[in-house]
């Protein structure tokens, strides 16, 4: 499901529709069935079109760029049914949205001095170039957004995802997302940002880390919550990865950081497809079919992990991945997980770090009671059903199904989602 | 068996809600279906049709529409088929029938015909 990379067709020979209104088979002419459309064409079209109009552009018209992107896609849709699709699809779409800002009269100022610029043979000849992917995804994550519109901003332009697929995504309402899209643009049209590029050296670190933390929630989105459509949520945390290899490929924000961040979600995504069974039902990693494990994100995850094992810097990106790593191993070894998760917590302590690290002190036979105690007098964790819910697994493993009985009915007194719902559910009958 | 052509319409901003997937989507929807009828030994055909085009009356010629309002005619698809019938109930599994009307001619009526 998480494939990585977006597929980019071939450039060469490339027919561009000079004027799109011209082209089309004639009456009679068999349709050219035989070329399919590349997958998440249009999606990533979408991405690396915004981007390229919006560093022409400026940010404060994003709305024109998205506009010009959407005439694009509805030129393809009434044309490439009848007339086959073009030998560069995406190229097509590029010329398409170019001409069609060309070509409107209706421009402020701005965007008519912009003009000249979308007209330059550099713009015409190439496709969209990879870094205006990149600049954008800076743009999008610009700290003085709320950060659940940075990932709303992120998934709309960079990603192309539409209202609706991002509100299934990160389980929201079409309104709400919709209402954080408008409330960021309009930041945008204010003077704060007027250059669309990678930040200068001064400032890419901190910048670098918020387009970081946007992956990462992306990623968690898509792999975590298991309500909803789980092919939007297998693309979110394809989309995750997908953007990390951009920050990856450029040397301006290839660090050792970025490489574990891309290793932790490989070796996260692989298991993807494994976690549920075909009900749909949450397994545990004990149940999983291994032989559903994708190998060849596992092997990609090692060998990204070992180049990212560089340099001084230990990030928690690092840590994180050290313990996926050993989740993908053929024997855990939860001792080594216990002290992952110490070096984690002392790097970025959250209540969740220290419920997994409870969780894998126990399985590695030396929990302390008191740890649990400290744990359910967190407040973060008052209404996180995983509490109990592992509280109860613990007291399963121990041999003691009354206690454990009384942790998952507590667990099932919270919210969760209904396949979370379901596991809790087996889990009691087995108590009983 | 007979020609038939089946006119595509809708209206201007049929498709403009679609996000890139779900535009994608329907226009593999789209392919397949002509895909299909080709697979099935239909020798279908097609194409689309510019957006802008002139309209010659007498000495008058002015720019489009042709068709009422904002509907447009986005392009046509030619199929064969034994009657009107066969061809009506061939066009009725298109997935453009989401977004507007086919309208379905026979190709080289002689006007003769019963």
């Amino acid at each position: 499901m998480v494939a990585g990379g977006g597929g980019r067709p071939p450039a060469p020979g490339a027919t561009l529709p000079a004027d799109t209104d011209s082209g089309g088979a004639s009456a009679g002419r068999g349709v050219d069935n035989s070329r399919h459309v590349v997958e998440q064409l249009f999606r990533h079209s979408a991405g690396r079109i915004t981007a390229t109009l919006v560093r022409v552009l400026g940010p404060a018209h994003l709305d024109l760029a998205e506009e010009a992107v959407q005439e694009a896609m509805v030129r393809a849709l009434q044309r490439w049914p009848f007339a086959g699709v073009p030998d560069n699809p995406s190229g097509w779409l590029f010329t398409v949205a170019r001409n069609h800002l060309l070509g409107s009269v209706r421009h402020g100022e701005v965007v008519r001095a912009a003009l000249p610029l979308l007209a330059a043979p550099e713009v015409v000849d190439d496709e969209p170039r990879g870094d205006d992917e990149l600049a954008l995804m800076f743009l999008c994550c610009h700290p003085e957004l709320p950060q659940v519109s940075q990932v709303a901003l992120t998934l709309r332009t960079v990603g192309g995802l539409g209202v609706n697929e991002i509100a299934a995504a990160l389980l929201t309402q079409p309104a709400t997302v919709a209402q954080r899209l408008v409330r960021a643009k309009r930041w945008l049209r204010t003077e704060a940002v007027r250059v669309v590029d990678v930040p200068a050296a001064d400032a890419l670190e901190s910048r670098l880390d918020s387009v970081l933390s946007v992956l990462y929630l992306l990623f968690s989105a898509g792999y975590d919550a298991v309500e909803g459509d789980d092919v939007v949520r297998g693309e979110l945390c394809a989309e995750a990865i997908r953007l990390c290899r951009l920050l990856c490929a450029d040397p301006r924000t290839d660090r050792p950081r970025v490489r574990a961040l891309l290793a932790l979600m490989l070796l996260h995504g692989s298991r993807l497809a494994a976690r549920t069974d075909a009900a749909g039902d949450l397994l545990l990693l004990a149940e999983q079919d291994r032989g559903r494990w994708d190998q060849g994100m596992i092997a990609e995850g090692v060998r990204v992990f070992g180049s990212a094992c560089v340099g001084a810097t230990r990030s928690a990106f690092h840590i994180e991945a050290a313990i996926a790593l050993c989740h993908v191993g053929v024997a855990t070894d939860w001792a080594r997980i216990v002290g992952l998760y110490d070096e984690l917590l002392a790097v970025k302590p959250s209540p969740v770090a220290a419920l997994n690290r409870a969780v894998a002190a126990a399985m590695a036979g030396c929990l302390d009671p008191a740890e649990l105690t400290r744990l359910r007098d967190e407040p973060a964790l008052r209404d996180y059903h995983l509490l109990p819910a592992a509280l109860g697994a613990l007291w399963l493993r121990a041999g003691e199904p009354g206690m454990a009985a009384g942790y998952f009915r507590e667990a099932l007194t919270m919210r969760c989602s209904a396949p979370a719902r379901r596991f809790l559910q087996r889990q009691l009958e087995l108590c009983c | 068996m007979a020609g038939y052509v089946g006119f595509l319409r809708g209206t201007e901003d049929a498709h403009t809600h679609l996000s890139p997937a779900e535009a994608q989507r329907t226009l593999e929807r789209y392919i397949d279906w002509s895909a299909a009828l080709a697979e099935a030994g239909n020798p279908v055909g097609g194409g689309g049709l510019s957006r802008r085009g002139r309209v010659v009356r007498g000495l008058d010629v002015t720019d489009g529409p042709f068709v009422e309002g904002t509907e447009i005619l986005g392009g046509f698809l030619t199929i064969e088929a034994a009657d009107l019938d066969e061809a009506e109930k061939i066009f009725s599994s298109h997935p453009h029938l989401d977004f507007g009307s086919i309208e379905v001619r026979k190709i080289g009526e002689q006007g003769c015909e019963p």
